[in-house]
């Protein structure tokens, strides 16, 4: 409750000052008639992808803090789920998404051509790296968070020395058995993953994969869990997970692959029939400004905004130590490579 | 139904005027909901399995798509060994128990008792948690001791296997044939046990003769719905045969609903499924044609059997099964609630209460979510009962000439699997006319629908071993069949009645697959959160939600006993 006071208090200081409200400032000159607009809505309903519950509800309640009267309902689950769910809702008529953040940016554009998305163009839109910006060229949803995958290992079975340095590395017969990997069919960030081994590695990445006898999860953060328990010793995961896991303790470390994380990148978008269409609007604005950013990256994010520093130990993106996924090779791929790993993996 | 019963008994007792029959009446409202319940919600399986997505026509093609897949077909074989080997190991778990329990002198009734109930309010999501960190191959608590005993690296048990699923889960349905075997083995009467005694049989030659026979129809009955909740099982497979990559029906069925979702796909890989069941079903009705009846509402006095040295191996058998159903996994979860990371040992630093700050105060969804899990399961169980009762009755006494089809009603649900159920109750009233997406009521029907066969098997057992001649003597006398209901054949069977209520609401406290797809953010219920959680590896949070759970669905079950005494949990002499 204090917080939340000091919170409000120091909002409320900042608005008033006009020097501060610079385009980066959380009471930003520019949002006040879309709070305004958005302030009879009273609430919007959150459909979110890329963070777990627990960090998606902090965000729900900094919304709230910093646009008082405006309630976030949050909704946490995977692609594959909340895709389901939205459609859902849309087949039996009932609205309830106002905005949706998923890892899967070929869903939010399977929405946008069914003509079930609202075209928002933010204020905030050029204010992220350039590399974030115009995820979709007609502005019927931007990049909100990126997030890599790397390496990940338990410290009290693997010496650093030891651990996997690149993706082919997992291959080593020394993993057999101690191997975990996530589900392309459950897992968006799984999903771009695999599409980006195939290419860089050909399918035989996978079959010699599967000699490994991976224990397969099947959300990405599985990964981070089963290694973190002791129950495999490396694994191919969320790295913002895998330092989250280790700040509470965990015995768990990072590895940042020498040829590339691969940088998964979420879109957000808003829904054409949502039900609190202002405060969707304002929500949008929201997820690409700062406040958020500088809260997320004290859960190890990585930030989408040159104005914020990603906190330490989370490795800062390069020109030579990332992989990205076209828009078109999600679109395209992330279905018939989750279809081919069922086949390899019988599951 | 209140009214029509005063309208009976407002009526002069051996009044030989001719009076409408009322059972008609009731017989044609039944039947209507069950139209409403299972009919019309189950017609979209054939409906879809059979249309072309495309253009809305007839088609083979869903059919042949599943039936030229190698995975697909791998899947249903895997799905009946892995129902086979759970049946298999829930009888060897249950039966000896069951036995102990209800008639003999082993020592440590109640203490198996608890142990039966224990496993019971265990969600399976959970059990299957604890047993990974029980028994996963590297990291697995037994796996550690072993290595630590005997130098073996390789593990003692792997829970990432077909057997190690079939464990866990035999572990939580075994109390499924206990409730069915205690029931029947309680009503039969211990004159024909001394009967034999007399004649010389000992006590092995006197159960295997005399006892098990006559409980035999119970027994399979309860087989058979472990079978089929073994093949509609969703989140234990989830949890272990993803890892283990031993693909079953229902993972198999989850993946025709990744987008782009292909439901008619679905469909038709269900529809073998619900063949088996009509098959299984078709079987047992034929073994139980021609069932004597021998146990009778109230039979002469019940003595437990002196079984002389085996009760010490009865004893044995319960506490192992007691230790790995309900305290390994409920100590790990326990421990793994107060922590603050869970891979580390349980030492002083390592504790907290923080997980149960966040699931209370911090995160509202928790809290919406535990109050709707109450709240469709208080409602399914009730609605279960009732219905349950009064379809049991009216098969069982034949009481109008179609009343098999009624039966045959009531029970094919049990056939479809949880998920595909959800699916149908999707297709049927989420959408425009009725629009229940997102509602209690919604998941409440799709409950009822669904645990409806369990609470009609148990009670049909109940009223089928009940001698008929108990409500003849009220007829006789001038009573309307209401009255026989309400006055004597339900105070016979309340323990049954209160039986299936908690049995009903404990299985819809923790019902995932049906939810599954009728779950929006509005009525979402602690299962479908837990699915979440576990996805996301906060398995301290998850362990905290979990005991939660365990703890109020405890509180109900133990205030339910207490306003029926202690004459519910066991008898006394």
């Amino acid at each position: 409750m204090k917080r939340r006071t000091f919170l409000l208090t120091s909002a409320a200081a900042t608005a008033l000052l006009p020097i501060a409200a610079n385009a980066a400032s959380h009471m930003d000159e520019r949002l006040a008639p879309l709070y305004e607009a958005a302030k009879p809505e009273g609430e919007i309903t959150w459909y979110v992808v890329p963070m777990d519950s627990e960090t998606a509800e902090k965000v729900g309640q900094k919304f709230t803090e910093l646009y008082p009267g405006i309630k976030v309902n949050v909704v946490r689950s995977t692609a594959t789920v909340a895709f389901q769910k939205l459609n859902q809702d849309i087949d039996s008529g009932v609205a309830n998404c106002d905005v949706l953040t998923t890892s899967n940016v070929a869903h939010a554009e399977d929405l946008k051509n069914r003509d079930l998305l609202t075209k928002y163009v933010p204020m905030r839109k050029d204010e992220v790296l350039a590399a974030f910006r115009g995820a979709d060229p007609d502005d019927f949803y931007h990049i909100t968070t990126a997030g890599p995958m790397g390496i990940v290992y338990n410290t009290d079975l693997v010496s650093e020395a030891d651990a996997p340095k690149n993706w082919p590395d997992l291959l080593d017969p020394k993993w057999k058995g101690k191997l975990a990997i996530g589900h392309p069919g459950f897992s968006g960030y799984v999903g771009i993953w695999a599409v980006k081994m195939e290419e860089l590695y050909g399918w035989d990445y996978f079959d010699k994969l599967l000699e490994q006898d991976p224990y397969i999860g099947r959300s990405s953060i599985d990964v981070v869990t089963t290694t973190a328990a002791g129950e495999t010793a490396v694994g191919a995961g969320p790295m913002t997970s895998a330092l989250i896991s280790a700040e509470k303790g965990n015995p768990m470390a990072t590895v940042v692959p020498t040829d590339g994380m691969v940088i998964i990148t979420s879109p957000s978008c808003i829904l054409k029939n949502a039900p609190h269409p202002e405060a969707a609007k304002l929500f949008m604005e929201f997820l690409l400004g700062k406040e958020i950013a500088e809260m997320t990256v004290e859960q190890f994010s990585t930030p989408i905004r040159g104005d914020v520093q990603p906190r330490e130990g989370v490795a800062p993106l390069t020109d030579d130590n990332v992989i990205t996924a076209t828009k078109e090779q999600i679109i395209d791929g992330v279905s018939a490579t989750a279809e081919k790993f069922r086949d390899t993996f019988g599951i | 139904m209140t009214e029509q019963a005063t309208t009976i008994e407002g009526e002069r007792a051996g009044r030989r005027a001719p009076r409408f029959d009322w059972t008609f009446v009731v017989f044609a409202l039944l039947a209507l909901l069950l139209v409403v319940l299972v009919v019309s919600p189950l017609s979209r399986l054939v409906i879809e399995s059979f249309t072309d997505p495309k253009d809305g026509g007839f088609t083979l093609q869903n059919f042949v798509d599943v039936f030229t897949r190698q995975r697909y077909l791998t899947a249903y074989w895997h799905t009946l060994q892995l129902a086979g080997v759970t049946v298999a190991m829930s009888v060897f778990m249950a039966l000896p128990m069951a036995f102990a329990v209800s008639r003999t002198d082993t020592p440590g009734r109640g203490m198996m008792y608890f142990a039966v109930l224990g496993a019971f309010i265990i969600p399976p999501f959970l059990g299957a948690i604890g047993w990974i960190l029980l028994a996963g191959p590297n990291a697995g608590w037994i796996n550690r001791l072993w290595e630590g005993l005997t130098g073996y690296e390789d593990p003692l048990v792997n829970i990432f296997s077909m057997w190690g699923l079939a464990f866990v889960i035999a572990l939580n349905v075994f109390p499924l044939i206990f409730i069915f075997a205690t029931s029947a083995f309680d009503l039969i009467s211990s004159e024909m046990e001394e009967a034999a005694a007399i004649h010389g049989a000992g006590p092995l030659r006197t159960t295997w003769l005399i006892t098990l026979p006559l409980a035999l129809p119970a027994v399979l009955g309860a087989c058979m719905l472990v079978f089929l909740e073994t093949i509609a099982l969703y989140g234990t497979p989830a949890l272990i045969a993803i890892p283990a990559r031993f693909n079953v029906a229902t993972t198999q069925l989850t993946t025709f609903f990744e987008y782009p979702a292909r439901i008619e796909l679905a469909m038709a890989f269900s529809v073998p499924l619900v063949l088996v069941t009509i098959v299984l079903l078709a079987i047992q009705r034929l073994m139980l044609r021609g069932g004597t009846v021998a146990v009778s509402g109230k039979g002469g006095a019940r003595e437990p059997m002196k079984i002389g040295r085996w009760r010490w191996v009865l004893l044995g058998h319960g506490i192992l099964v007691m230790l790995l159903a309900v305290v390994l996994p409920a100590v790990i979860l326990v421990t793994t609630s107060f922590s603050v990371a869970w891979a580390k040992p349980f030492t002083f630093d390592n504790m907290t209460l923080q997980n149960f700050n966040e699931i209370l105060f911090e995160q509202q969804t928790v809290r919406d979510a535990i109050w709707n899990t109450y709240k469709v399961a208080f409602s399914g169980a009730t609605i279960c009962t009732v219905l349950g009762f009064m379809i049991a009755y009216m098969v069982i006494r034949k009481m109008v000439p179609m009343a098999s089809i009624l039966a045959f009603l009531t029970v094919s649900p049990v056939a479809v699997p949880g998920i595909v159920l959800a699916i149908c109750f999707y297709a049927a009233y989420a959408g425009p006319p009725l629009s229940m997406y997102g509602s209690s009521l919604l998941l409440i029907v799709a409950f009822v629908t669904r645990f409806l066969p369990i609470a009609f098997v148990s009670l049909s057992s109940g009223v089928r071993s009940m001698n008929p001649e108990l409500e003849e003597a009220v007829r006789i006398h001038g009573g309307g069949r209401f009255r026989a209901l309400t006055e004597v054949v339900a105070p016979v069977l309340k323990k049954n009645l209160l039986g299936v209520w908690i049995l009903v609401f404990v299985i819809c406290s923790r019902e995932l697959s049906t939810a599954i797809f009728l779950s929006s953010h509005n009525n979402r219920v602690i299962s479908i959160l837990t699915l979440d959680l576990s996805e996301q590896g906060e398995y301290e949070n998850l362990a905290a939600m979990g005991v939660l759970l365990l703890v109020i669905t405890t509180a109900v079950v133990v205030v339910g006993m207490r306003f029926l005494g202690r004459d519910f949990m066991l008898r006394r002499n």
